[in-house]
Formats: C-alpha cells, structure tokens, sequence
C-alpha cells in the first residue's frame, strides 16, 4: 500500500496542522510516513505546500512525483489547482469552496469552480459553514481533513487520537473544537 | 519510543541524546528550528542563546569546547561565511570536547540570497564533513559527530539542507549521555590553543596527519555503505539526494555516502571498479566529482545533473529517462514535464497585515528615493507595490553599500533599510565606519523588537530570550547609535505616517550620516487587533492610493467606479489588524473605523 497526498492552501490556513495530523495518525496505525513543506513564507499570505506520503513499507524520498498522487486536499480551491499535475489518473480533488482573495489578480471563483468540475473525481467543501458550526472558524482545516478522511488508509479514531494529541497544549475547549470540525466534515 | 521529527528537530534530539550542554547560533532559514527546539523542548539539559551572529556564537561554542563542554553551533548556509573565520582557528586547535558546526543549506534558493555549497568548506577548512539524508540520520550524524570530534580532536561540520531541515519522519528516542568531559580549569595549552604562527606552523601538519586518520575510519564507517543491486550501474550520491536517487533508480547500485568529507578512496575505487557505468549524482557544485575524478576514475555528473537548483525526484527522472538511463514504460516524459497550471496568479509573500515596516515603504516609494537594503521581513519592500528597497546581498552590507553611494557621491537623497536584528549582527561595524569618514545618508533602522522573517527571535535589543525563564538585557539602539558617534538620530513611531515622513525629511536634510529608527513592533510580538476599518464604497473613488500599501487586508471590491470603471477597494475583516495605515493614506477618508459590533 502506498497512498501520496499534496496538501495545499495559503499561509495561515493550517495546511501544515493538517499534514502533522495525518502523519501522526498514520504512525499510530503502524504506517511509515514521510512529510516534505516548504517553510519561510508560510505566515506571510503565500502559497503553502506540502507533500504526505504514507506506506505500510519503507519510503525513500518525502517528495511525490508528478501525476502519482492519490489525493490533493487543498484549504483553498486557487491552491488547488496549482499541483493539478501531481494527481494521479483516478486521484481525487478535494477543495474547500471559499476563495482567499488576498490578490489583486484572482480569477474569477466561477472559472476555478468549473475547471475543479471538470475533474473525474472531486469533492468542493463548504468548509467555512461547517467550521462556524464547529466553533471558530480557524477549524476550517480540521474540517477539510474530515472530509478527507473518508478516502486516507488511516483509521479516523487515529486522526482523532493525534488532533487531541496536537492540539492538547492548546488547551481542552481546542481539542474539542476541532474534533467536531473534523467530525462535521467527515459526515457531512 | 518513536516520534514524527522534521530534520531540525531530530538534530535537536540528537543533541540532547549525545550530552550536549552548549547550542548558539544565528536565525537563518532553514536552519532556526535546531535552536529553538533545543530550548523548547530540552531547556534544562542544555544552555541555549542566539547570538548576535554566527561568528559569536561560533567563538562562543569554541570557547565552551575547550572548557570541556559539548557544544552545537547552528547557521544556515550563508551564516558559514560569517563563522568562517572562526571555524578556520578551531580546526587548527582542536577541542577538549565534541564541536559539531550545523550549517543548513539552501538549494533551491526557498529563502537565500544565494545557492552557495558548503561542501567546499569541508576541503577549504579540512573539517570532516557528514550529511545525513532523512530524519532518523540527522538524529544519529549529531551524535556521531560528537563522537568523532573527541575521538579526532576536531569540530565536525554536519551538512543538512532544506529538505532534511524541513522535512519530517518517524525517528527512535534514545536517552541522554552525560558528557564524561568535565573539566575544573580552563587549559593552559599555550601551544594547542593559541594559532600565533609559530605554534600554527606546528598545528597545520597534524591537521593533515589527522585528516589521514579519519580517511581510514571513512573506509570503515557504516555510515559510508554500497547497496548493491544490477551491476550495470552505479551511483554515487549522499544526503537527501539518496533517497531521490532510490525512488528513481529502483534496479541501480549505491555507494551512499554518510561523510562526505574525508572521501574513502579504496571504497569508492573498488565501487567503480565493480560496476559497468558510474554516476555521481550531487546537488548544486561537482563537490565529489571532482574529487573523484582526482582519484582517475571515470564517472559522468554534472554534464548530466546541473549544477543549479535541486535534483528533485521528478527533474532526475526526465533527466535519467532522456539519457536512457532508465525505462519506465508507466512515465511519460511529456507528463513529467507537464507544468498545465502555470496560467494561475501567484501568491507573492507580502509584509503582513499590521506590519510596522509598511507606512515607511509607502513614503521610500512615494519619495522616489535611492534605498540601499538588508535582509529581513523588509526586503519585501524590494516587490510590487513599493519596489522600494534597491539592493540586497548580504547580512549588515545596506550600511556599507550606503556609505558608498555617499563616497561615489551620487546626485541624490540616499538611504539603507535595515532591521533590528541586522544591525546588531553586522550593522554596526560599517555604521562607525560612515561615523569617522563623514559619510552622508540615511541609515534607517527598522525596530520591530524581533528577529521577525525567520520565526520572531530574540536579539540584544530586546529584554528576553530565547528559553522564556531566562532574563536578557536589552541593549538600547538610540542610546548605542549616539554612542558610536551618530549626531542627528530621530525616533518615530512607524504607525504614524505623517511622523516618520518628517523624521525621514529632517535626516535627509542633515549633512552627515543619520539615523532615523522606526519603532513598532512585529504584530507576531505585540499581538495587536484592534477592530477592523471598512470602506465606505460611496466615499471610495478607487484611486487605488490604499493598494500602495501593500496590505494582504486591502482587497478589490466587486463594485466598479462608475465613470473610471476601476474596483473600489473593500478590506478582509478576518485579516485586518486595525493598524490604520490604509485609513491614513486615504485621500476620501473613505477608510473608517467602525464601532464595535458593525463589522459583519
């Protein structure tokens, strides 16, 4: 088994929570795991990426080749297009819906709506309603990976596990915040 | 126990497991977590600063190894140029005990002004050099290079970069050592410690002789190892590299080199020997290339691997698929190459919204003035919408670079940006210097209270410290300026446009050299939030001044002007601060701050 996911979304989005969740969750359940970002501008309104990948063998380099990844999960539908070519022939998209115009030049929300449709497989998430329904509007990742976790190979009790594991110096009122993101998202 | 570490953080652990007790260095991406997971995590085991640049903190680390303390040394690639000095003297002296200097390279220019390898500081300094490829390895080299620096009497370099730094997988705990080392009195070994020539002239032979030693350990070392599959290709490599090279060439044998620096002639000869084509396959500059072609073996590198940018998996595939080194029926080339999304905008990093360096970028740009800069958060003042900051190239050079524009006596106003932190780590020196030869410009010193591009790190300008327990004193920048001999020196609050535009015009009035410090704090110190402002779209006449700004929060509306048909401007309440810049620009005083309660 192996599974390669591309994280994506804009600095200050939490991608990187998301993808210290997941590999913490996949370590639980035995898996090996290996997890490339990109740091520097992550707090500045740039683009944020990182790659995931996850086996139940060793894995040599963290970095997933173009057109081998099993999923893109991206906190912002822009960012979701941009690593398009990472995503393998059956691959899935999985976006939140709501742009983050923090540009002068952002393509109009429809085009981008329309090219993520034109896809085979994907899943646009109306992440900010169910995060508010959460808590706090912050938990939108913990949402997107909800959504998300009906496709990873790691058990949804072990992503649960590594939230409250992550977020525990954060305090419990987090913990909980985010476990129902995550929940609202996976059901929903 | 097993844990998820980046490559930093597993360096920070092997730290503590090897008995550290001494970690100095200077913020440099991507090298600054090492340090910062140290106190974080380890704080009472081991002593933990930021110094006030890499060759401090180098001296430093020499100064405690000779007093029989285990010590790490931490920089990123260019940070080396800074400690270079430093790391030439303690290889000649040698240590009481274990020195490991950590540098952090940047292939892939993330976040440098350069693609430098520091690899050729192994040979220019003879430091025996490891490179460890993943996590687990960057754990297991800092210990091992505490061990080899005791055994050899040598500090040890330990060569990560970016995507060991930064990238994270599953890694063993072990226990702490104690260091065994303690020592009461400070030596006195005249003849070890101190590089006069004439007790150089007697270190620089057993420098080689050593050298000769650790060849030998290299021939035997596990952590220099052969994986051998088909025969017909061989590949030498290290690093992270190795791990794209066993993604890539699933079916090719590997010498894979855990130390770099002193290379295993016999091992690498009698690998060669045994397979029918041989590549060395290194990032950046022929650094074992050449080496190896030294040793009169044949071996094809860099005309096939560039010398730029990285070798990532993808870009060694095309390569090694178009040179028919491999046949991969399932890989197109044109798939790998494809790149169909590079019609989409980017996303340019921007000083953040309530950023103190923004009113002074609006007024550098709005002046039109000649700006040497430095490097720092600031530097983004060198992008649209400012395109304000002129030079950059080297940590302190903004003052230098001033200077010169000063003594070339260019026909206009002149100034230099630099930051806080910059200026305590190498601003000082050429300030003095504009002092006694009676230089003219506008040294302006951005005071955000922090180390801010790379994580908000203390400095001597500010009263804490890296470990949160311990005190610090602050050493105070316009106090220290007018000491050094500065006579016209303003101090503005950078929140206040209209008052940094008249400190900046009465330092560019003053015949001589000037400083005008702007102070306000990196909104990830004070944590300011004030309630959003708001445009008020009937006032709003989308002249777009609000834009020149260059606030992530300052966005266009959906709403056209009627008759120019431009966008009016709207601002994101969930990224707005409140800190007023946009609203103090506004000629329509179309930019308020409503009552609490009206935002939506």
């Amino acid at each position: 088994m192996k599974y390669d996911v591309i994280l994506s979304g804009v600095g200050g989005q939490g991608v990187l929570s998301v993808g210290a969740v997941v590999a913490l969750g996949a370590m639980k359940d035995g898996l090996e795991v290996k997890q490339s970002e990109v740091h520097g501008m992550a707090q500045r309104g740039g683009a944020v990426v990182a790659h995931l990948r996850i086996s139940d063998k060793p894995i040599a380099s963290d970095l997933i080749g173009r057109g081998t990844a099993s999923v893109i999960l991206s906190m912002e539908p822009l960012e979701s297009l941009r690593y398009l070519d990472y995503l393998a022939d059956g691959g899935i998209l999985i976006t939140s819906s709501e742009p983050l115009r923090n540009i002068p030049d952002y393509p109009d929300i429809e085009v981008i709506l329309s090219r993520i449709e034109a896809l085979p497989r994907y899943r646009v998430v109306e992440a900010s309603a169910l995060a508010k329904e959460a808590g706090s509007s912050k938990t939108k990742n913990m949402v997107m990976l909800g959504a998300a976790s009906l496709h990873l190979p790691v058990k949804p009790e072990s992503l649960r596990d590594a939230i409250r594991e992550i977020f525990t110096v954060k305090g419990e009122k987090i913990v909980d915040i985010n476990l129902k993101a995550f929940n609202l998202g996976r059901e929903k | 126990m097993k844990a998820i570490l980046s490559g930093n953080e597993a360096i920070a652990r092997g730290a503590y497991e090897a008995g550290v007790q001494i970690a100095a260095g200077y913020p440099g991406t991507p090298s600054s977590e090492i340090i910062e997971t140290i106190a974080k995590e380890y704080g009472d085991s081991i002593y933990t600063e930021w110094s006030t640049n890499e060759k401090v903190a180098m001296d430093a680390a020499a100064g405690a190894a000779y007093s029989g303390e285990r010590c790490i040394v931490t920089t990123k690639q260019v940070g080396m140029n800074v400690l270079s000095d430093s790391l030439m003297y303690t290889v000649y002296t040698g240590v009481e005990a274990g020195l490991v200097v950590v540098t952090a390279d940047d292939p892939g220019l993330f976040s440098s002004q350069n693609e430098q390898d520091n690899r050729w500081y192994s040979r220019l300094a003879k430091i025996p050099t490891l490179e460890p490829a993943d996590s687990q390895e960057a754990k297991d080299y800092l210990k091992l290079g505490i061990e080899l620096s005791e055994r050899y009497d040598t500090p040890i370099l330990l060569r990560s970069v970016m995507r060991v730094s930064h990238s994270k997988s599953i890694v063993i705990l072990d226990k702490r050592v104690e260091n065994p080392k303690k020592i009461d009195t400070f030596p006195r070994s005249i003849e070890k410690y101190n590089c006069t020539a004439m007790y150089a002239r007697e270190m620089h032979p057993m420098v080689e002789e050593r050298l000769k030693r650790i060849a030998e350990y290299a021939e035997r070392a596990e952590i220099n190892r052969i994986e051998w599959q088909d025969s017909s290709l061989g590949i030498i490599t290290s690093g992270v590299v190795y791990t794209y090279v066993k993604d890539v060439f699933p079916h090719a044998s590997v010498l894979k080199l855990g130390m770099t620096y002193p290379l295993p002639r016999r091992l690498i000869g009698s690998f060669a020997e045994s397979v029918k084509k041989l590549l060395v396959i290194e990032e950046l500059d022929p650094v074992l290339e050449e080496q190896i072609k030294a040793m009169g073996i044949e071996v094809i590198g860099k005309e096939l691997f560039p010398a730029c940018f990285e070798l990532l998996p993808d870009r060694l595939r095309e390569i090694a698929l178009e040179a028919g080194l491999i046949k991969d029926e399932s890989l197109k080339i044109e798939s790998i190459k494809s790149d169909s999304n590079n019609d989409l905008p980017m996303r340019s990093p921007v000083l953040c919204p309530g950023c103190p360096h923004r009113s002074l970028f609006y007024l550098l740009a709005k002046h039109k003035l000649a700006v040497a800069g430095d490097i720092g958060c600031y530097n983004l003042g060198c992008l649209p919408p400012f395109r304000a900051q002129h030079t950059m190239g080297a940590m302190g050079a903004s003052v230098g670079v001033l200077h010169g524009m000063s003594i070339a006596d260019i026909k206009e106003p002149r100034v230099c940006t630099i930051g806080d932190s910059t200026f305590f780590h190498s601003g000082m020196p050429p300030l003095v210097n504009m002092v006694h030869n009676r230089s003219r410009g506008v040294v302006i010193i951005m005071d955000n209270s922090s180390t801010a591009m790379t994580g908000h790190q203390d400095h001597p300008g500010v009263d804490w410290a890296v470990l949160p327990t311990r005190e610090a004193e602050k050493v105070d920048i316009e106090n220290l300026v007018k000491a050094m001999g500065v006579k016209m020196v303003r101090v503005v609050n950078a929140f206040e446009i209209e008052e940094v535009d008249k400190g900046l015009k009465e330092c560019l009035e003053y015949d001589g050299p000037s400083v005008l410090i702007t102070k306000g704090e990196c909104i990830f110190i004070s944590h300011f939030k004030d309630t959003s402002y708001l445009v008020n779209e009937e006032l709003c006449n989308a002249c777009g001044r609000c834009f020149r700004v260059g606030c992530p929060a300052v966005v266009l509306s959906e709403e056209k002007h009627e008759r120019t048909g431009k966008f009016k401007a709207k601002i994101d309440v969930t990224l707005c601060n409140g800190c007023s810049i946009c609203a103090q620009v506004c000629p329509t005083k179309a930019i308020y701050q409503p009552e609490e309660g009206e935002v939506k």
